[in-house]
């Protein structure tokens, strides 16, 4: 039992004096992900969305949904186009996406596109916000999203087949094959996703404001992920997953231009095998995945093709334990070796990143609990980045109902091969964001009457990002990756969930309000205006709210997605107004013995807002969506 | 939990009721004097926020947004990137919204269009009737009709056209990617000849002598910047003038009012020297002064210089007015990247 213990200490070891070797090679880069720490049972820094709140029929991708149901904000295209996450205020590449602790995180540009990530495939969802992204990898400077397929061993055979029939031809189709025993579990699923989106809207940017539908705006996804699980031993199992994943995007056009075929192509395998062994107190997990992830570009009227590839082998290398009977240490080590092939304006690159983290955090005393943690980041030719961080709890009462948590640190995020080497624009010499964060945070559980129970949860977050990269004008005519000096944000968070239990009637009310908060806080020219004043596309106010009613075999929904302006100028001059939507879905099942079949019909947008996510997109009136589902199996 | 509910409901149908408060622009409360100023104001590609500013010299008012304010709030579109006006009538190419839009200069009042076009930069009037339209991505020069606001014919060229000039009945288009002048007869609309130049021409002037100039950027690839001055006549080019190093960078070119004086901006400020000059001066006229100088514009009528400044793209840029002697006079706030500066007659 010792063995993969010492054998997972020995590779620590290596890759931490590898990770302290300077590499001459300014090109490789190695990124390490580190330690994962049980998250606090109160924590109101790490958000979890079930699959329960991953399924609604209303949201297809984890972007929709972490829309709906997290302090985040999403800038989406549309349904299904590209949307990318903002946390804390922190742009799109600040913010990491992991699968099962592997990086998705595109290397060339640094961010990760969430509408090409079916909530369908993943078990779980966690957000991470701030410095608990810390513990996956840096570079997560407003946080972190986590997407985690589970695995049980007991004996089942479960079927999920689901059909979705939609306004714009919208067809979804989803296969779930879940079978196996206690020593083996096959989980098989297929995804397949088509829409024409062509829905109409009044085209404020032509004459006469004409009632026109959205061209070019076809979509098609598919994908299939197939998961096989062995258990060695009572303690100990490994698993393999595949993930494909296709999607054909035509790209509308603006409402103040005209159609034409652009279209976007992106295909991506992601291989990822892992050994977990349980010790009586501690936990190994070792893991290497291989991402292939390939865009093609399309533009018909500049006649532009391109073609971009990146691979990505990643190893991970988890260690948890408890010391001394208080105290519970985690290790982490991630590698990561980038390879980039492109065709048009980075030439070939390769990168390397080695990273670790390690952990000590005390249980409980004296309804005290703290954590001190450190993350190393080490790119070869480039000097080692450590980013400390601290955590303080006091537990309020001896059942952990109430607390009180204070996070400070540091973390860092290194430049995308995009913005050192794109060309032209591209700055070699630019320096990494690095950011200093403190939050406070506060959860408090209550339970009413036996039958009503409340959770209600605030943060307050403050952070500094020194060094931003921002794209700039040069006088050359392009743009060009320049560190800022900085760039501050601020903001709250609240959650609240009440819920109540009543013989037939069971009823749910979510709520998450966000205030964000982030400034730039240097003139880059003489008559900047933008010193002191929002960055475009972080809206300050975004509130989002769920009530579900269940009563006997029915259930209904209401989701509301209230957006607050977003300034589209950095001078803060414009700004897209505030948009609220609401959207009801009705459901009723059947039970057949084992089997369930639902029906469900959602009403989107239900009081048929007009609105634009992003200046001049036409985004959808009322429009809806049909379910079939179908439950067999054990 | 009836209560819940109903607090539940009553909010998010308040929130969904709100309406945003819609911004009342009055329309446009200048009146559009023959010596007005108007600012072109690309706005960002792909962001739809292109717009125009009317600037008058002499009360130094400024009002943005014409265009949308006399239109009922309607945009101009996508990156306006030139204008020209043949009578009362200004007909404004909007690049990214593949359309050249005619509107009434007394009143900014739109009347039209003429589409589609692929990418269109620039307008060259040949006459009353009968324009040139320049694309960016397109392997053909369009010829238009201005009465019928149609498109007649194209003639082919080989990618990216952007400047033109008109002396007589020769038409000088410079093609930017294979860095070549094309010369054209407006009359037979047809390909007279090929110059060859320096890398990237793009902007063209002509001088007192019928002579063209053309600025060549060097493109991307560390190639020196150069001007060019092309005899109208022989159809060869007389003299080069090139920086000296690559990092000096040549953009926009402009005449003083005689049309003896070459002005052009670099990335030191905005450089001026006589056309008979032999070498290019190293001293700016204007100075950088930490602005993101964008482009600029010299009225024909007294050889004031407005110079523009773009800040960083995505907030509201400045136009700098300064007298010939290069004293500054004015300076005032326009829209998203001011692109040029076009003067109504």
């Amino acid at each position: 039992m010792k063995r993969p213990l010492i054998l997972a200490f020995c590779l620590c070891k290596i890759f931490v004096l590898l990770g302290q070797i300077q590499i001459g090679d300014t090109i490789k880069l190695r990124e390490v992900k580190v330690v994962e720490f049980q998250p606090s049972k109160n924590s109101s820094q790490i958000q979890t969305l079930d699959s329960l709140q991953l399924q609604s029929p209303t949201y297809k991708d984890l972007g929709e949904s972490l829309q709906q149901n997290a302090n985040v904000f999403v800038k989406s295209y549309g349904s299904g186009s590209t949307a990318t996450i903002s946390l804390r205020g922190a742009n799109a590449s600040q913010t990491q996406v992991y699968w099962n602790g592997i990086s998705l995180n595109s290397s060339l540009y640094g961010s990760a596109d969430l509408a090409l990530f079916p909530t369908f495939f993943i078990d779980n969802a966690h957000v991470d916000y701030g410095l608990n992204s810390l513990k996956y990898g840096s570079g997560g400077l407003g946080g972190a999203v986590r997407m985690e397929n589970k695995v049980q061993f007991k004996k089942r055979f479960r079927v999920n087949l689901i059909q979705d029939f939609g306004s714009f031809n919208q067809r979804n189709s989803a296969l779930k094959i879940i079978g196996g025993n206690t020593k083996w579990q096959n989980e098989t699923k297929l995804f397949y996703r088509t829409a024409k989106h062509n829905y109409s809207y009044k085209n404020l940017a032509k004459e006469g404001f004409p009632k026109e539908n959205v061209e070019n705006a076809h979509l098609d996804q598919n994908g299939f992920m197939q998961s096989i699980s062995y258990r060695l031993k009572e303690q100990t199992w490994i698993s393999g997953n595949y993930w494909y994943y296709y999607s054909n995007r035509n790209l509308p056009p603006l409402m103040t231009g005209t159609a034409f075929t652009e279209q976007q192509e992106d295909i991506s395998h992601k291989g990822l095998l892992s050994f977990h062994h349980y010790f009586n107190e501690s936990k190994l997990t070792v893991s290497a995945a291989i991402i292939n992830d390939e865009l093609h570009y399309t533009n018909e009227r500049s006649r532009t093709e391109s073609d971009n590839m990146t691979t990505s082998y990643q190893s991970i290398i988890d260690y948890q334990s408890t010391l001394l009977k208080i105290l519970k240490w985690n290790s982490r080590l991630n590698t990561n070796h980038t390879h980039l092939k492109t065709q048009n304006s980075i030439e070939d690159k390769q990168r390397e990143e080695i990273s670790t983290f390690h952990q000590v955090s005390t249980k409980t005393i004296n309804h005290w609990q703290a954590k001190v943690s450190f993350r190393q980041l080490s790119i070869p030719g480039k000097q080692h980045f450590w980013t400390p961080s601290f955590g303080l709890n006091y537990f309020i009462d001896s059942l952990e109902n109430a607390s009180v948590q204070l996070n400070l640190g540091q973390n860092v995020k290194y430049p995308s091969l995009n913005d050192l080497y794109q060309s032209p624009g591209g700055n070699a010499f630019l320096n990494e964001e690095k950011s200093n964060q403190i939050s406070l945070s506060t959860v408090v559980k209550k339970k009413f009457k036996e039958e009503i129970d409340l959770q209600l949860s605030v943060s307050a977050f403050y952070a500094d990002i020194e060094d931003y990269i921002l794209w700039q004008p040069t006088a050359f005519g392009y743009w060009e990756a320049r560190n800022i000096k900085a760039v501050e944000t601020k903001g709250v968070e609240v959650r609240a969930t009440i819920e109540r239990a009543y013989e037939h009637i069971k009823w749910q009310l979510k709520s998450n309000y966000t205030y964000t908060s982030s400034l730039k806080k240097e003139k880059s020219f003489v008559n900047d205006q933008s010193l002191n004043k929002q960055l475009i596309y972080v809206p300050e106010h975004q509130l989002n709210s769920s009530l579900v009613i269940k009563w006997k075999t029915y259930t209904m929904q209401a989701q509301n997605h209230f957006v607050g302006a977003r300034y589209t100028t950095t001078d803060n001059s414009s700004f897209l107004p505030h948009y609220n939507l609401l959207d009801l879905t009705l459901s009723k099942e059947w039970m057949f013995k084992k089997q369930i079949l639902q029906l469900s019909f959602s009403t989107l947008n239900l009081f048929n807002t007009s609105y634009q996510a992003i200046q001049w997109r036409p985004m959808p009136g009322r429009n809806y969506l049909l379910r079939l589902s179908l439950m067999l199996g054990s | 939990m009836k209560r819940i509910v109903f607090v539940f409901i009553l909010v998010i149908s308040f929130l969904a009721c709100k309406k945003e408060k819609e911004a009342q622009a009055p329309t446009s409360s200048q009146v559009i004097q023959a010596s007005s100023i108007i600012v072109l104001n690309e706005g960002n590609f792909q962001w739809g926020n292109a717009s125009l500013s009317l600037y008058n010299p002499n009360t130094k008012v400024v009002e943005n947004d014409v265009f949308l304010r006399n239109n009922n709030q309607l945009p101009i579109g996508d990156v306006v990137q030139s204008m020209i006006q043949v009578g009362d009538l200004g007909y404004v190419v909007v690049n990214n919204s593949n359309k050249i839009r005619v509107i009434d200069l007394n009143n900014f009042h739109s009347l039209g269009s003429i589409e589609p076009f692929n990418s269109p930069r620039y307008i060259l009037p040949i006459h009353q009737n009968k324009a040139y339209v320049s694309d960016l991505y397109e392997d053909k020069l369009y010829v238009v009709d201005l009465v019928n606001r149609s498109i007649l014919k194209t003639i082919p060229t080989h990618g990216w056209t952007e400047e033109m000039v008109l002396v007589g009945d020769k038409a000088f288009v410079s093609q930017v990617d294979s860095s070549q002048v094309l010369v054209f007869d407006v009359v037979k609309d047809s390909l007279l000849k090929v110059i060859s130049t320096n890398t990237s021409p793009q902007c063209l002037e002509v001088d007192v002598n019928q002579n063209v100039w053309v600025s060549c950027t060097g493109g991307l690839n560390s190639n020196l910047a150069s001007l060019h001055q092309i005899d109208s006549d022989s159809l060869v080019i007389r003299k080069t003038l090139e920086q000296s190093s690559s990092s000096d960078f040549i953009g926009e070119i402009e005449l003083n009012a005689t049309a003896d004086e070459i002005y052009y901006l670099t990335n030191e400020g905005i450089m001026k020297m006589n056309i008979q000059q032999t070498s290019l001066p190293t001293t700016p006229f204007i100075p950088h002064n930490n602005r993101n100088l964008y482009g600029f514009s010299i009225n024909p009528l007294n050889n004031d210089i407005y110079l523009i400044d773009a800040v960083d793209y995505q907030q509201k840029g400045y136009v700098y007015r300064y007298l010939a002697d290069g004293s500054l006079v004015d300076q005032f706030q326009v829209g998203i990247i001011p692109g040029d500066v076009f003067f109504k007659n």
